[in-house]
């Protein structure tokens, strides 16, 4: 077992407690203060006892149908000893009692029904700080309380997931050996086929051959030549040449490539709650896709992916794929709105525990985050001994708006070059932008340099009704101006009020900024000397000398004030007010000067254009950002630390602490690290593909087996333990994943190793015999009849239709803001780029959006963890294929081209049959399809025509074209 | 091989295996009949071997007010929110809020109504009229205090983790009540806080997530996905009568396959689907007076008058569970009486004439209705006249089979802020949902991953005070 120290539950309570007790307190009044002593019998008897049976009995006695989380609170012992969090109660120290902070509703919510009320919450108190006298004793009907079912390791180790892979090749004889040697997968299938006296099928027929090797490797069809040569000569050598011109192309390595993707739970935006935009989640896909195609070991991208960051790298090259291959730590879809951010991070954790745990592993270890595993050998404490290795790594890392997390990005190597043109470019921003505020400055300046006369702001100013304040837009007089915000109108109004020095002419000038979304008819009053004017401004037109804009030359006299009132009534758009200005009309500008302040203003003007233009040029051609991977790093050290155990998974439930570590039941001795560097993410790398490692490598060959076999020789593709499928061929299995580990992880050889196994190539026909005794064909008796991806059908139809191509394209988001889609109640569809002419794995893939065409056709939810696709049969999978724009327009595409490149309605329809389908039409098929194009009858070319495309589009949408023979 | 007749129809199938559509009956023979073609064979299907309960509802209509109206404003009569408008609030505010600690008083004034008496605020005069067939739930509280956790909440049972639907559970327990139309179908729902994911199967088989008609509070075309195409019908019915006929051919040559066959009969659904699904979804066959009853001839009412019309329609056909979204429109952090009376204008009329369309059909009484938000609002203010969320107290309101009417249940704090009395928890809402269409919850359950899951998690709690 492991050690564990002893955790104060108190100290991490404090920051997530909430102020319950003052709540409570304001709403019945004061407690009223019994006669007995809180330390005797009777103030246990008068003020405790009837709350427990009233309140707490039901659910916590001997008497209750089930034990809510084991406690028991009808015996003094049991109060004592307590449930599944621990003690209830500790004498003396009420504070400390789990029962005290239930009742406050801080730990845990007791009564859930409503909160007792504060008296008896605080009798409790003083019940317990008295010392908690209690004369119950065990009730005669309480047996003893089941003893804690403690997960026996030792007889864990013997479940066969978790024993060491065992070679049964070690005690065979050197004959039987020989025949392993030759053929170790048909040995091994047929060894139980014969045992159970069934005649496996034979070779499937050379067109269903070649067609399931390209799919399977490939995600495509053959091409005409593979076909042709294939046909010509359709022997082992040829069969061989072509395994290692597939394995080698690059459309295996993107064929392969979403399948890790599948299970990395893939995606280019969070989804959830907040769909932020994974911008950089490309890298880690088109480092699949390279990995694969290179074939790195396996090993090497687990160690990668896992702590990737923190391990050496002796080239860029090495550092780059180092960190971006930790972005499969991230790509979880995470609550990023989630406010309580202790949860979350804890949340973060799961889920990449989860993750690793079902990828890797192939173990459910989210279930001993709240308890003992129920099934498997997998004690509370080995996932917080993992949690406190993901608790140390830093994924969440600060918030891209109020409340809403975002993620850590971690720099990617790059040249000198480009950080040099980088620095060269900040620095020329910056100038252009020091140069732009002088501009700006001076151009204020020379609108200032007018005489103005008396001016009176906007502050000055008395407003009845809600304006709004602001300086958005530049060139106001003074701190800034007020609008009506196009609302409330006839309700708002702002008067300019002053006392003028002298008598006489005055001109007044109304300072805004004009803008056609202004009102165009807003009433201005002006008390003059000779009593009120009324005006109509629009504050729409532009002025010459903004924001001064002319309102007249009036009368004023200096012993009653001058007024000017701004309202709103019936005006459509906003009214802005930002000052006024009284100038006396014989300091009005003369002409000459007037025209001088206004050649300054221009020239400002048009320096400050230049200014802009400038810099919006400079902005345009700026070199390309750093490169970035969204990646993990470890906290710093200080930080780092190991976790407590929480109970039933709460946040603020807490246990005892756990050392770092790992499963205690897929080795001997200890599990925990011996002084972990950093947050111990490198040990955990190595622990999991350390050659002893029980799991792994059978997960792994066994995700590949099933990908080629249809079924893995353990079904339950992420689940090995106790709930999941026993393998079918537990020799066989360990027998290629000693192979696969001794031969260096490598993919490439395991796939050819199984593709050249006669039972990969057996046809998927039918057999009564065979089916009888083995209905499930666990024994492989056939081939078991496939499906084609979502992505294969995709690409097979835009293929067949004459417009795929090889691009690859990367940054399939870049056109995303912080949001893929506006988080708001107005639609604003993403783009899914089906029609875009590239294989399906370069599409984005945006959570909550993934196209009907996709999911119908069973794609990967990209928010769950998919071994192995579901299969469903729906009638959406039928009507998107017959009915979508895209397939419809693909089904066309291909009908036009076959029409054009063949001359005969017979030659039409084979090149049909042999693009869609791969393979020639029989005699049969041809009559249907004659049948069904009308050739018989007597239409015009444009019927057929049509009739043809309808035949195309069919076919997209058949079970023959969707499955793998 | 054996001479094939192309004008035939595909192997006729029995169509039990593909929609557990075992009209209303409950249990093993429903729930079997669909694992054939279920995607997790190997992960079996348990309702468990227990009784279930008596069902009272056949089907749920879900009025779901994303964003969160508030609770004090409409069905939570609080009059200390008035003779103590302006003053703080006596005890401290949850963490992570933008409100302050400052009371504010609605802008409508409580009455009572109906027979029972029971409180309803002026904002919706329509679900008023209703009152006595109404239960207020007044004492919610969920897990959430932003949207996105308490969406989750709501539709999934999860505030964090991706689950099955409400709808998703009770399509795999109850199967379509209609041979040819999906259990499941969400009107307008709202492509942001999870989106899909509110309606989604999650790990259940994914013929249980809703078929989805509009989005973000509108039907849109009203309309399934994808049912016509982009050529006409004629050459629609062209290609299915093709890819039968070739489907037919693939399955001879390969003997039997289940695989094959599940996919004969999903074509087969889809043509049928095809040929009843646009009388059930025909709007233009009712009435003008039905029209005017849910406000479909007026502007502010049109587009939710006509989702809860084609709900009604959808109830009537054996739709299971048919959500209704008002789109995120309710959440005044400012504004609360112009935003708030905007979107009561939209969907109060329209609710009350769907439960009247239900009384008169004589479904309400086997039809549960609930309506409600993500959460409720703060009594306190935000800004100068908005309100923050609460999801620490707050009322849903249900109406219809097995549930009270004219009856409030719990309550809330004397300023609503915390549900007091007779709380009850979000997992209690959907065990109590459950029940009612006989179901119990601790007995749905579906295996993923090596662990049986529920709706409900680990919790959850029937809530008996309101059943009649």
């Amino acid at each position: 077992m492991r050690k564990r120290t002893p955790w104060s539950p108190l100290s991490n309570l404090t920051a997530l407690v909430i102020a319950s007790c003052a709540i409570t307190l304001c709403l019945i009044g004061p407690a009223v203060t019994g006669a007995a002593e809180p330390g005797s019998e009777s103030f246990f008897e008068q003020k405790i006892r009837p709350v427990l049976i009233k309140h707490c009995y039901q659910c916590h006695s001997a008497d209750s149908d089930e034990i809510g989380g084991s406690l028991w609170l009808d015996s003094a012992g049991a109060m004592r000893e307590g449930g599944d969090s621990g003690p209830a109660i500790r004498p003396g120290d009420a504070d400390a009692s789990l029962l005290i902070s239930a009742i406050r509703y801080e730990s845990s919510e007791m009564p859930p029904d409503a909160p007792l009320p504060p008296a008896v919450v605080d009798d409790f108190v003083q019940w317990i700080d008295a010392g908690a006298i209690d004369p119950r004793k065990q009730s005669p009907g309480d047996s003893a309380r089941p003893a804690t079912i403690e997960i026996d390791l030792e007889q864990g180790r013997k479940f066969w997931a978790f024993r060491p892979l065992a070679d049964f090749r070690r005690g065979l004889s050197e004959d039987s050996l020989e025949s392993v040697r030759q053929n170790l997968i048909d040995h091994g299938l047929d060894d139980q086929l014969s045992e159970h006296g069934i005649r496996p099928v034979g070779p499937a027929p050379p067109e269903t051959r070649l067609r399931r090797l390209a799919f399977d490797l490939t995600g495509l069809p053959p091409s005409d030549a593979v076909s042709q040569r294939w046909m010509a000569s359709p022997n082992e050598q040829t069969w061989k040449q072509i395994v290692d011109e597939l394995l080698a192309s690059r459309a295996f390595a993107q064929h392969w490539a979403r399948h890790w993707m599948d299970v990395a739970r893939y995606a280019d935006s969070n989804g959830s709650d907040f769909n932020a935009t994974f911008h950089e989640a490309w890298r880690y896909r088109d480092y699949l896709i390279d990995s694969f195609d290179r074939d790195r070991p396996l090993d090497e991208m687990i160690r990668q992916q896992v702590a990737g960051d923190l391990l050496p790298a002796a080239t860029d090259q090495q550092r780059h794929d180092n960190v971006v291959a930790t972005t499969f730590l991230m790509l979880g879809p995470k609550m990023l709105s989630e406010r309580a951010k202790q949860k979350l991070t804890l949340d973060v954790v799961d889920e990449q525990i989860d993750t690793i745990g079902r990828a890797f592993l192939g173990m459910t270890l989210g279930c001993a985050r709240c308890h003992d595993h129920k099934f498997d050998p997998i004690p509370t404490e080995d996932y917080y001994a993992l949690a406190g290795i993901f608790r140390s790594t830093q994924t969440l890392n600060g918030e891209s708006q109020k409340y809403v997390s975002t993620w850590n990005r971690v720099e990617l190597p790059t040249t000198d070059d480009h950080r040099r043109s980088l620095a060269e470019h900040r620095s020329t921003i910056a100038s252009l932008e020091k140069q732009i505020k002088e501009a700006t400055q001076e151009l204020q300046a020379a609108r200032r340099s007018g005489n103005n006369g008396i001016i009176v702001d906007d502050s000055e100013a008395t407003k009845v009704g809600d304006w709004t304040a602001s300086t958005y837009t530049k060139g106001f007089i003074g701190a800034g101006y007020v609008h009506d915000d196009n609302a409330n109108k006839g309700k708002l109004s702002i008067e300019f009020r002053k006392q003028l020095p002298q008598d006489g002419e005055y001109v007044v000038r109304f300072a805004y900024s004009s803008n056609g979304n202004r009102a165009a008819t807003v009433p201005v009053t002006i008390a003059t000397a000779d009593g009120d004017e009324q005006l109509i401004v629009s504050q729409r037109k532009s002025s010459d000398t903004p924001p001064w804009n002319v309102l007249g030359t009036f009368t004023f006299s200096a012993d009653k004030d001058a007024v000017v009132t701004i309202r709103n009534d019936d005006t459509d758009g906003y009214v802005i007010a930002d000052a006024i200005a009284f100038l006396p009309v014989e300091q009005a500008a003369e002409p000459g000067e007037s025209r001088q302040v206004a050649e300054r203003i221009a020239d400002a003007q048009k320096r400050l254009d230049d200014l802009k233009q400038q810099l919006d040029a400079t902005k345009k051609n700026a070199p390309p950002p750093l490169p970035v991977a969204m990646a993990p790093r470890d906290l710093p050290t200080d930080q780092i630390a190991d976790s407590p155990v929480h109970i039933r998974g709460e946040v603020n439930n807490v246990g005892e602490v756990v050392p770092r570590g790992f499963l205690q039941v897929c080795g001997p001795g200890d599990a925990s690290i011996d002084s972990p560097t950093g947050s111990g993410r490198v040990e955990l790398a190595k622990w999991l593909t350390d050659p002893d490692n029980p799991l792994v490598a059978r997960v792994m060959v066994n995700r590949v087996w099933m990908h080629l076999m249809g079924e893995g020789i353990v079904r339950t593709v992420d689940n090995f333990g106790t709930r999941g499928e026993r393998p079918s061929h537990p020799q066989l299995l360990d027998a290629l994943a000693i192979d696969f580990m001794r031969q260096g992880w490598q993919l490439k050889s395991l796939v050819r190793r199984i593709v050249l196994s006669e039972a990969y190539n057996r046809s998927s026909e039918f057999d009564d015999q065979a089916a009888a005794s083995d209905p499930e064909n666990r024994l492989l008796w056939r081939a078991h009849r496939k499906r084609l991806t979502a992505e294969s059908i995709r690409d097979t139809m835009l293929k067949a239709a004459g417009v795929l191509t090889e691009e690859e394209r990367t940054e399939p988001v870049a056109d995303k803001g912080v949001l893929v889609t506006k988080n708001n109640a107005v639609t604003k569809d993403v783009a899914s780029g089906l029609d875009q002419p590239v294989r399906s794995i370069y599409l984005p893939v945006i959570r909550s959006n993934v196209p009907p065409l996709m999911t119908a056709l069973d794609a990967a939810d990209p928010d769950l963890l998919v071994g192995k696709r579901p299969t469903t049969n729906v009638p959406g999978q039928a009507l998107v294929l017959i009915n979508s724009a895209e397939v419809t327009g693909w089904a066309q595409q291909t009908a036009d081209r076959i029409y054009r490149s063949e001359s005969t309605w017979q030659e039409r329809l084979r090149a049909a049959y042999r693009i869609c389908l791969s393979r020639q039409p029989s005699p049969e098929d041809m009559q249907m399809a004659e049948h069904y194009i009308g050739l018989n009858e007597s239409d015009d070319d444009a019927t057929t025509r049509e009739r043809f495309a309808d035949f195309v589009a069919a076919i997209f949408a058949t079970t023959e074209f969707r499955m793998l023979d | 091989m054996k001479a094939l007749d192309p004008a035939a129809e595909p192997l006729v199938l029995d169509r039990r295996r593909l929609l557990g559509r075992a009209g209303f009956a409950l249990g093993s023979l429903a729930v079997s009949a669909m694992t054939p073609i279920g995607a997790h064979a190997a992960e079996a299907i348990n309702l468990g071997g227990g009784l279930h309960p008596k069902p009272r509802a056949k089907r749920v209509i879900f009025l779901f007010m994303h964003g969160g109206p508030s609770h004090v404003d409409t069905f939570d009569y609080k009059p200390r929110l008035a003779t103590d408008d302006g003053k703080p609030l006596p005890f401290d505010l949850p963490p992570n809020l933008d409100a302050v600690p400052k009371l504010m008083k609605g802008p409508w004034e409580f009455a009572r109504r109906g027979q029972s008496g029971l409180w309803v605020s002026e904002l919706l005069p329509h679900m008023a009229t209703h009152a006595d067939s109404l239960c207020v739930i007044r004492s919610m509280h969920t897990r959430g205090q932003s949207h996105g956790q308490a969406v989750g909440m709501i539709n999934t049972g999860s505030d964090n983790l991706v689950r099955p639907s409400v709808g998703a559970w009770i399509s795999y327990a109850l199967g379509s009540g209609h041979p040819d139309l999906p259990a499941h179908i969400a009107i307008g729902p709202a492509t942001a806080h999870g989106g899909p994911r509110n309606y989604g199967a999650a790990f259940l088989p994914a013929m249980h997530q809703a078929t989805a008609i509009g989005s973000n509070g509108k039907p849109g075309s009203g309309k399934i996905p994808h049912l016509t195409g982009t050529v006409d019908s004629n050459r629609v019915d062209r290609r299915m009568q093709m890819l039968a006929a070739l489907n037919a051919s693939h399955l001879s040559r390969s003997g039997p396959d289940r695989e094959i066959e599940g996919a004969i009969q999903a074509v087969d659904l889809a043509r049928r689907m095809r040929s009843a699904a646009p009388e059930v979804f025909d709007l233009e066959s009712e009435t003008a007076a039905t029209e005017r009853a849910y406000g479909i001839d007026e502007t502010a009412t049109r587009e939710f008058g006509r989702s809860c019309l084609l709900a009604r329609r959808l109830a009537e056909s054996g739709v299971r569970f048919i959500t209704v979204s008002s789109g995120q429109v309710w959440d005044q952090h400012s504004n609360l009486q112009k935003g708030h009376e905007k979107n009561a204008l939209a969907t109060d009329k329209p609710i009350a004439a769907l439960i009247a369309d239900l009384k008169q059909r004589g479904l309400w009484d086997d039809t549960l209705i609930v309506w409600g938000g993500e959460f409720g609002r703060t009594p306190v203010v935000q800004g100068s006249n908005g309100r923050d969320h609460n999801p620490q107290g707050f009322s849903v309101v249900l109406s219809g089979g097995g549930v009270r009417g004219g009856f409030a249940y719990g309550a809330t704090d004397e300023f609503g802020y915390y549900a007091r009395e007779n709380r009850v928890h979000m997992h209690d809402l959907h065990a109590t949902m459950l029940y009612l269409l006989g179901i119990d919850h601790t007995q749905l359950t579906y295996r993923y991953a090596g662990r049986d899951f529920r709706l409900t998690d680990v919790h959850g709690r029937v809530v008996d005070g309101i059943l009649t």
